[in-house]
């Protein structure tokens, strides 16, 4: 009994560091190719005049990128782990090359889609930025692919959970498209796209659109932008996924064996109260050092 | 099958989808514009957050049946296991000898909701505190009903808030509950109308079990997202008025899903 | 300039089911008949079929746009149409005429479609003229898809067979994700002012093509023994690809948008 607890123990570590490595590249990727939630700004950009040279990769939003891209990738590994006796490092390997290079199929085709249909406010279409940053877009993804497929195999064959982990994996994708979506693209969105207006505010409405085009030296496109993010959103994101992965394998592994299962349940709800504590001292911590707008009316 | 079972399982598949339709309407969601430091909320589309925590709470549910089922908890709840096989978990004595077992499962899935959707939200507050600098604060109310604190001298000119604030959090773990609990119910009426008979079936009875979970949560969640046409911030919205057309659109629809698989359960899966 | 006629979407629907159903009917009966697997890549011609009536209605009912985004009326359509689908496969098992399935399949799709997509217009408020029957296209199509995609994976459509080689392996979560992605991608990748619909449902065969490969790798787990099969769905599904993705490229250099090799933003009109 303590053996099994011992090794799911090593795998819950495993699978944590997984998928604090899946995060931070899925936040990486979805910055080369401006995916989702920033990319209403990208998008928006030429029609209020700026033009500029990111990468406008609209397929679907990140969550159901990544559910399809983990999926495929996992599903592809199984095939080839039981047609030709791959070993399942190996077999999950060629299956995230398989789908990471559908996946950056899927991202020229938004590119040089969402441009056509935009023709008429003159934004051209790059093609050396379709080439240049394509490949980072694939090599990221296939990184997160990876990943995701490694610790959803773990967790299917080690953990026990039941089922084929071809659909963890899919679930898991959503999860970390969500986590990199509200986490990792904040970063993006926020703060280096308009890098130009003054730190520690919001985004008034009226600045919908009015992107950075010049970068450091030159043009900014989207490379630079995930040479920053990588500095604070990528990181995050990879923590955020990671402890999820981490605390509810280690709550479910320790704590199912006290009150007949019900000790992971009560863990689980003490770990949701912890975080709401600590939100709590963030909020009260950013009041007291981010001074008000305007003083209160007296 | 005797047809009272069936009308359980009917009534928790209805049951379940409307928890989940209602459940999306709680979550704090700020779409594209929180993203941009413009709306307070979490910065993803409806739909796909509200399945995001729902999924974790599928998975939290599927480990809890396994462990109830042939794993460490077996000996513990010993009727669930031949309660399953022979379809008799949702008939009214199956319910009343194992509420224990069922209980917990349905536990399970709220407790994996709810972690997935406070981690999400205080993680990307943590980005709001720190990288972009901004306070945690709501435009839509003057003072947070929760804790009081004075909201709009902190919000930024022009935009509708930023970050989550408390109020918003509460939000979230009320809607995690009802997602992962209809997600739970969901799960547990097809393992109990059949699928989960693990001799006839093996895994693939678990997979249909969870994957028809899935479509059923996403057609619900995807109408309530239409409900919703953008962005809400919880339940001190004033788009939360809106929540009784949800209330009749997500009881048809799961209540037409329930029927057809009803029918399949009743042809024998 | 010359304004090119849009392909009328009940004609596009005739063409989904009837080309869809004849497509994955003969791969099923050569499959059986001769005992071999090699007409699998069949089903996923239906499958095409069905993806360019589904990726069109979706661009009829998006147009007056939604205000949630694209991709979740494909896992909408998917998510209704996985368990009729499922059930119309079981009630030709059942009764056990195996043609049968696909065609009751089909149907309480079409109702199911219906019926949410009055719940949408008259319960929601939404008021999209298109929604109605758009929303019931699209379950058809999600229909269609499953079962044309399970039958380039496994073979045949039958209710074990899906059963054994689709839930069983965890094939459906694919199956799910990339069968809807071609239908709703299309029109959210060439969304915009300027969208076309040639250009639009070029790109939904160039995605459902992508797909294929996809399943005919997947496929390699049911041919085991002989991996023909799966090779001649990889191989046919590589040279339709490739095909349709240069007439996208054409396309969108035929459209007039500026396709530069590099080089600083165009100057602005002042």
């Amino acid at each position: 009994m303590v053996e099994t607890i011992v090794l799911s123990l090593g795998a819950a570590a495993l699978m944590g560091a997984c998928a604090t490595i899946a995060g931070a590249a899925e936040d990486l990727e979805s910055d080369f190719g401006s995916q989702s939630n920033a990319n209403s700004q990208v998008q928006l950009a030429p029609q209020v005049g700026y033009l500029h040279r990111y990468y406008n990769k609209a397929v679907s939003g990140e969550p159901v990128a990544y559910g399809f891209l983990c999926c495929t990738g996992a599903a592809i590994a199984l095939a080839l782990m039981a047609a030709f006796k791959v070993n399942p490092v190996l077999a999950l390997a060629f299956g995230a090359l398989a789908a990471s290079l559908m996946y950056g199929v899927y991202a020229t085709t938004a590119y040089m889609g969402r441009l056509t249909g935009q023709k008429r406010f003159g934004q051209p279409i790059y093609l050396d930025i379709l080439l240049t940053t394509t490949p980072a877009i694939i090599a990221h993804a296939f990184i997160a692919a990876m990943a995701i497929g490694t610790f959803s195999y773990l967790m299917n064959w080690i953990l026990g959970q039941p089922f084929p982990f071809p659909i963890l994996a899919m679930l898991w994708g959503v999860i970390v498209g969500g986590m990199g979506s509200a986490v990792g693209d904040v970063h993006y969105g926020a703060e280096r796209e308009y890098q130009n207006k003054p730190f520690g505010m919001g985004l008034p409405a009226a600045q919908s659109g009015k992107i950075v085009q010049k970068g450091e030296a030159g043009l900014r496109n989207s490379i630079d932008v995930a040479g920053y993010c990588v500095k604070h959103g990528g990181p995050l994101t990879g923590f955020g996924l990671g402890i999820t992965v981490f605390l509810d394998s280690w709550r479910e592994i320790l704590f199912t064996q006290y009150w007949n299962g019900w000790g992971a349940m009560v863990a689980g709800l003490l770990l949701v109260l912890i975080w709401v504590i600590v939100n709590r001292m963030l909020e009260m911590w950013t009041k007291k050092t981010y001074p008000a707008y305007k003083a209160a009316e007296e | 099958m005797d047809p009272i079972t069936l009308i359980i399982i009917l009534l928790a598949i209805t049951i379940g989808g409307l928890l989940i339709g209602v459940g999306v309407h709680f979550v704090p969601v700020g779409g594209a514009p929180a993203a941009m430091a413009q709306a307070t909320g979490i910065g993803t589309g409806t739909t796909m957050l509200a399945f995001s925590s729902g999924a974790l709470g599928l998975i939290s549910a599927g480990f809890t049946v396994n462990d109830i089922y042939r794993g460490s908890l077996k000996t513990a709840y010993p009727g669930f296991a031949p309660a399953l096989n022979d379809g008799t978990l949702l008939s009214l004595s199956g319910i009343s000898s194992n509420l224990g077992a069922i209980i917990l499962v349905l536990v399970a899935g709220i407790v994996g909701a709810m972690l997935m959707m406070v981690i999400l939200a205080v993680v990307a507050n943590i980005m709001y505190s720190f990288a972009i600098g901004v306070p945690l604060v709501s435009a839509k109310v003057k003072y947070d009903p929760i804790t009081g604190d004075r909201q709009d001298l902190w919000v930024t000119r022009g935009t509708e808030g930023h970050g989550t604030p408390t109020v918003a959090i509460i939000s979230s773990l009320i809607g995690g509950l009802l997602g992962g609990l209809g997600g739970a119910m969901l799960y547990l009426a097809f393992m109990a109308g059949g699928f989960g008979n693990y001799a006839n079936f093996g895994v693939a009875g678990i997979a249909a079990a969870a994957f028809l979970t899935i479509g059923i949560f996403f057609v619900n969640s995807v109408l309530a997202s239409y409900n919703i046409t953008g962005t809400i911030e919880g339940f001190h919205d004033p788009k939360f008025k809106r929540v009784p057309r949800a209330v009749i659109a997500c009881t048809i629809a799961s209540f037409v899903l329930g029927i057809w698989a009803v029918a399949l359960i009743s042809l024998g899966v | 300039m010359s304004e090119v006629k849009e392909l009328d979407w009940y004609m596009l629907a005739a063409l989904g089911i009837v080309g869809g159903l004849i497509a994955i009917y003969l791969a099923y009966f050569l499959n059986t008949y001769l005992k071999v697997g090699y007409f699998s890549f069949l089903g996923a011609a239906g499958a095409i079929l069905a993806i360019v009536w589904g990726a069109d209605a979706v661009r009829r009912i998006c147009k007056y746009g939604i205000g949630t985004g694209v991709p979740s009326i494909g896992m909408l359509a998917f998510g209704m149409g996985l368990l009729a689908t499922l059930l119309g496969l079981k009630i030709g098992d059942y009764i056990g005429i195996v043609y049968a399935g696909p065609i009751v399949a089909i149907l309480l799709s079409l109702v199911q479609g219906a019926i949410i997509g009055y719940i949408a217009n008259s319960v929601l408020k939404m008021k999209i003229p298109t929604m109605q029957i758009g929303m019931t296209f699209i379950a058809g199509a999600a229909s269609i898809i499953l079962m044309g995609y399970t039958t380039t994976i496994a073979g045949s459509f039958d209710y074990s067979t899906m059963i054994n080689y689709v839930f069983a392996t965890g094939f459906i979560a694919p199956l799910f994700m990339i069968g809807a992605l071609p239908m709703l991608h299309p029109f959210n990748a060439c969304l915009g002012p300027d969208e076309d619909q040639s250009r639009t449902l070029t790109l939904a065969v160039e995605a459902g093509l992508l797909s294929t490969i996809m399943f005919g790798l997947m496929s390699l787990y049911t041919f085991q023994a002989n991996i023909l099969p799966a090779l001649i769905t990889i191989v046919l599904g590589l040279i339709g690809w490739l095909y349709a993705y240069l007439t996208f490229f054409r396309k969108v250099k035929e459209s007039g948008v500026p396709v530069l090799s590099t080089g600083v933003l165009p100057p602005k009109e002042a």
